[in-house]
């Protein structure tokens, strides 16, 4: 069962997008926790690690997305967490995806991407835990 | 964390974390005795009457004393997918900052009743790691289930003035459930005489006691913090409540053996020609072992 935390970070309200891919997610399986809106990458770690999840998704429409981004990675680290996968949806200008995969993003989705690409993506990953 | 996060706490809630995903997949609660005055709390209710935000405002009068708290939170998971949307943490977003208010939202995973089947052994592993408030938030509607209180000290029930017609429904459920019922969103127009209704309603040597509880106001929230401190734990229905739990978990054994194609296809035969209780026997001799 594999675990999401989506989370919005910095001052972007619009959360209609993040609610989609939440129901698209749970339609797919996952178990997904959404954190509502105007989250601080240092709450968006702690998130992730009370809930343990497998994955943490970031929706960003802001264009604050580079910035944003880098925080919640040193957050994720320093929070134990840098073994889980980030991955980006939102506003994202093509010239940025490569930028963000050289900070250590997963994957990122930029406006268009279907929905079977997203669905693939997730399917695709591993539960953080070992099987014992 | 680089903030204002220290490294004891957060090396405590990386700890209770990563127990309780052992407890999720199956391992044994974590040994060990509770700390001196803790409590656990199951608050039930229908929805929308403001669970989550009583436990906020609860958690905020722990924390003035120092005591950790931990919320384990339960949504339904979809029978149909399996897939489920926890939304619980939103309206604790006051202790987003804080590493010491733990949420954990957990998916029932076909466990009916409103919990999850690892909620009794993460309760444990909470106890034994030092929290000192736990509250249980079960899966809002079907609020009758007495499994809460096997793993519960306290049970509260929380309705609001809009609960009104609901109260004769409730009310088996209520008198075998809660130890005390709070009237939330006591500043709404007809508080008053909700809670007359609801206390006639209740009338009798067992009944529990009733609270108005306001929380934008604060009215009443530190009249609950100290009964909830107080109240001696229930033990009479402890044995209904561990009967429940044990009823669920083979309710749960059942639905895992549904699964298996060939088992799906027997049972659906006998009940298409109507023969329920030859279904029901051919199921039980189905289910897993071990």
């Amino acid at each position: 069962m594999t675990r999401v935390l989506l989370a919005k970070p910095g001052l972007d309200g619009h959360d209609k997008g993040v609610k989609v891919l939440a129901t698209m997610l749970r339609d797919a399986g996952c178990e997904v926790i959404y954190t509502g809106l105007h989250q601080t990458p240092e709450r968006i770690a702690l998130a992730a690690l009370q809930e343990d999840v497998d994955v943490v998704g970031l929706s960003m429409l802001s264009g604050a997305h580079m910035e944003l981004t880098a925080d919640v990675l040193r957050e994720l680290k320093s929070a134990g967490l840098g073994d889980r996968p980030v991955v980006i949806g939102g506003n994202i200008p093509r010239h940025d995806i490569a930028k963000l995969e050289a900070l250590g993003v997963a994957r990122v989705f930029p406006g268009g991407s279907s929905y079977d690409d997203i669905i693939n993506w997730f399917s695709g990953l591993a539960s953080h835990r070992p099987v014992s | 964390m680089t903030g204002s996060v220290q490294d004891s706490d957060l090396a405590k809630v990386s700890k209770l974390a990563k127990a309780l995903t052992e407890v999720e997949h199956g391992h044994p609660a974590l040994p060990g005795s509770r700390p001196p005055g803790a409590s656990v709390v199951g608050l039930v209710g229908p929805p929308g009457v403001g669970k989550s935000t009583v436990i906020s405002a609860l958690a905020t009068r722990a924390r003035q004393r120092g005591e950790s708290v931990a919320v384990l939170a339960v949504d339904p998971s979809s029978p149909i997918t399996g897939g489920a949307l926890l939304g619980d943490r939103i309206r604790m977003n006051a202790h987003g900052a804080d590493p010491l208010v733990f949420v954990r939202s957990f998916a029932s995973r076909g466990h009916p009743g409103g919990l999850a089947a690892a909620i009794p052994d993460a309760v444990q592993t909470a106890l034994a790691l030092g929290w000192d408030r736990i509250f249980i938030e079960p899966v809002g509607g079907g609020q009758n289930d007495i499994e809460i209180a096997s793993c519960a000290d306290i049970v509260l029930l929380v309705l609001s003035p809009e609960s009104g017609d609901d109260v004769q429904a409730l009310k088996a459920g209520i008198l075998e459930l809660a130890d005390i019922i709070v009237v939330n969103k006591a500043d709404r127009p007809g508080a008053q005489s909700f809670l007359r209704v609801l206390q006639s309603a209740l009338a009798g040597p067992t009944a529990p006691g009733c609270m108005m509880l306001s929380v934008p106001d604060g009215t009443g929230i530190a009249e609950l913090d100290e009964a909830l401190r107080t109240q001696k734990p229930v033990r009479s229905r402890r044995d209904a409540a561990l009967l429940a739990s044990v009823m669920n978990e083979v309710v749960a054994l059942a639905r895992r053996a549904l699964s298996d194609p060939a088992v799906r296809a027997g049972v659906l035969r006998l009940m298409h020609d109507g023969r329920r209780a030859e279904a029901a026997e051919r199921l039980l001799r189905e289910l897993p072992h071990g």
